[in-house]
């Protein structure tokens, strides 16, 4: 079984913390994402697993074997580069070819292989070709190829898909979610693509700043974000996140700033009661802010943005204050005009001014 | 127009570059009636291969310093190699800052003028046996060929794609293996430069060289020995065979010296 364990994981170079305190087990045949922006530690986690570089705290086990310790080649892990990292001097089916020949596998067993793996990965015509003188998407599936020949326990993808242009990138992204319901091998997955994560991940790790924000499944990780963190990070277009006040009038709670107030609906529980005149951050989404001619809050619409099927309506609160609202029914709005709407409190997230959720 | 001035201007750089080198060979091939004459013309006029051939059969005279010669420029270029490859690639290893004072320091020795070493080196080879051997030299020379091919080759090394090494190492490969299967075949471009640059600087090295020879001189020893006698045509069929290894080595290695030996192996 290739359960993938990472315990107190931490990686420092020279005074800086890539990765602090990592804490995470992958269950076999899970197809694991981790998400985050660039510099975010994603990439050293992967190192640290194919073991290109060792942790400076903390110990990985794949099944019940601590290999911690462990040089890379003999993991039996295989890795998938951003750039490819095809062997230019060696045809495509020599690039194939070349961890089985490491590993001793005999000649017949490696044509049979291969040519299993390049008939469902399409690229039969090009064995004989060299790197050079294929696409960015072939390239991406030789070297896609490469790790399903050696057939290993763990998968390990760097940014596979974010060399190529965006057609070519959902249609690998299908295939890679074809390839892993034929495999059932455990993958590591590492983007910045937020997409990405939420299409192919049956588990998506967010990670900001070298520590882990959130563990989930996708559509908790939309609908229930921890922290502000992941709630800023994930949605497109992005959340609307609010800076107010917590402030208490007679037995009413309400979030104010400049003119802008919300009364809070829900019941006062004790974690509120601390926050009363402190910072709170509001989050909601773009779906969950409705205009009605009876709203309780009055905007001025700034512009409208339209993508596709969907309109979004920037309007203007305060003078600090904009949010991003999804137009509902096709209603027709005009710029500079001033429109009422409604905040569906059942769709708002709160955070602390550390950023952590608070749970209503 | 432009274009053309530039180009007019190169060529004749060119030509103002190739003529002593003109002359030398002329001078190698014609006869001395056609050298010393009141006004040489610049054309061969008396075409002779009597000075080669003069050359070529004064046996010892001129095989030692040839063989003292190639075997000492061969030695010392494939022990710069063999030094200067993984001291490169390690280098190459850190990070920019660190590269750089390496790198610095590795020149250090070449900040030294070689005249003003050359005697104590001399010195200690007296005493420990090495004087007037090929082994002496090679050592000698190393002092001036190592930092220059360690230049060139952390340069290599650096430009080399990182993922590719490490593709190799997860493809099974330990890292020794890792280096002589798929970083060494892969930087022989750069490795075969930096080969033929030390092969030339040993090649051609005059001071170390008149400092640790006596009795078994090299032939840039041998050619200063004509020129101070006044041997003109000795002296340029000299300077001729002299100079016809490196643009061989150099004809011979090219196909491994080509831009693009990389492409396709990553999307840069």
């Amino acid at each position: 079984m290739a359960v993938l364990r990472l315990e107190n994981i931490s990686k420092r170079f020279g005074k800086l913390w890539a990765l602090s305190d990592i804490n995470l087990e992958i269950p076999d045949g899970r197809f694991c994402v981790i998400l985050g922006p660039s510099g975010c530690g994603k990439s050293t986690l992967l190192n640290l697993i194919a073991g290109l570089e060792e942790p400076t705290t903390g110990r990985i086990y794949l099944g019940d074997k601590d290999i911690t310790k462990l040089a890379s080649h003999k993991r039996d892990i295989a890795m998938v580069f951003q750039n490819y990292a095809l062997y230019p001097h060696l045809s495509v089916f020599e690039n194939m070819a070349f961890g089985l020949r490491v590993k001793g596998f005999n000649d017949d067993e490696i044509r049979s292989r291969i040519e299993r793996v390049s008939r469902i990965l399409n690229i039969e015509d090009k064995l004989n070709s060299f790197p050079k003188e294929l696409s960015g998407g072939q390239r991406q599936r030789v070297a896609t190829g490469r790790a399903i020949a050696r057939e290993p326990r763990l998968f390990l993808f760097d940014e596979p898909l974010s060399n190529l242009d965006a057609r070519l990138r959902i249609e690998l992204r299908a295939e890679f979610i074809k390839l892993h319901r034929q495999l059932k091998r455990t993958v590591v997955y590492v983007t910045h693509d937020q997409v990405e994560a939420m299409v192919l991940g049956e588990m998506v790790v967010v990670i900001n700043d070298g520590c882990i924000q959130q563990i989930s499944d996708p559509i908790e990780l939309y609908q229930n974000p921890r922290n502000l963190f992941v709630a800023k990070f994930i949605g497109i277009p992005p959340m609307n996140i609010i800076e107010l006040r917590l402030i208490r009038e007679d037995k009413e709670l309400s979030l104010e700033m400049d003119n802008f107030k919300l009364r809070l609906t829900c019941e006062v529980n004790k974690r509120l009661n601390e926050l009363i005149n402190k910072k709170v951050y509001l989050g909601v989404r773009p779906s969950g802010i409705e205009l009605s001619s009876d709203g309780q809050n009055e905007a001025e619409i700034m512009f409208i943005e339209t993508i596709g099927e969907d309109s979004f309506v920037h309007l203007r609160l305060s003078p600090t204050i904009e949010i991003n609202v999804r137009l509902r029914d096709r209603m027709v709005v005009k710029t500079g005009k001033s429109v009422r709407f409604n905040i569906d409190f059942s769709r708002v997230y709160l955070f602390d001014e550390h950023g952590d959720r608070i749970y209503l | 127009m432009r274009q053309f001035c530039i180009f007019g201007i190169l060529i004749l750089l060119g030509l103002l570059l190739l003529f002593p080198l003109y002359v030398m060979l002329k001078i190698s091939m014609s006869s001395p009636s056609d050298i010393f004459s009141s006004h040489p013309s610049y054309l061969i006029r008396d075409f002779t291969l009597g000075h080669f051939s003069n050359v070529f059969s004064s046996g010892s005279n001129f095989l030692y310093p040839l063989k003292k010669s190639l075997i000492t420029a061969s030695l010392a270029s494939l022990a710069a190699l063999l030094f200067s490859v993984p001291a490169a690639y390690a280098i190459s290893k850190f990070n920019y800052r660190i590269r750089y004072i390496l790198i610095i320091a590795i020149f250090i020795t070449r900040m030294i003028p070689e005249v003003s070493i050359a005697l104590p080196v001399a010195i200690a080879f007296i005493k420990i046996g090495l004087f007037d051997t090929v082994a002496g030299l090679v050592m000698a020379h190393l002092i001036r060929i190592l930092p220059v091919s360690c230049f060139i080759l952390v340069g290599v090394f650096s430009g080399f794609p990182e993922e590719l090494e490490k593709q190799a190492r997860i493809d099974g490969c330990s890292r020794m293996r890792a280096i002589t299967k798929v970083v060494l075949p892969l930087s022989l471009g750069g490795i075969t430069v930096a080969g033929i640059f030390s092969f030339l600087l040993s090649w051609d090295e005059f001071i170390f060289a008149s400092y640790l020879c006596l009795a078994r001189p090299t032939m840039p020893l041998k050619m200063y020995y004509y020129i101070s006698r006044g041997d003109l045509f000795y002296s340029s069929t000299y300077a001729v065979i002299i100079t016809l290894p490196v643009l061989l080595l150099s004809f011979i290695f090219q196909r491994y010296i080509r831009p693009g030996y990389l492409s396709g192996a990553i999307k840069g």
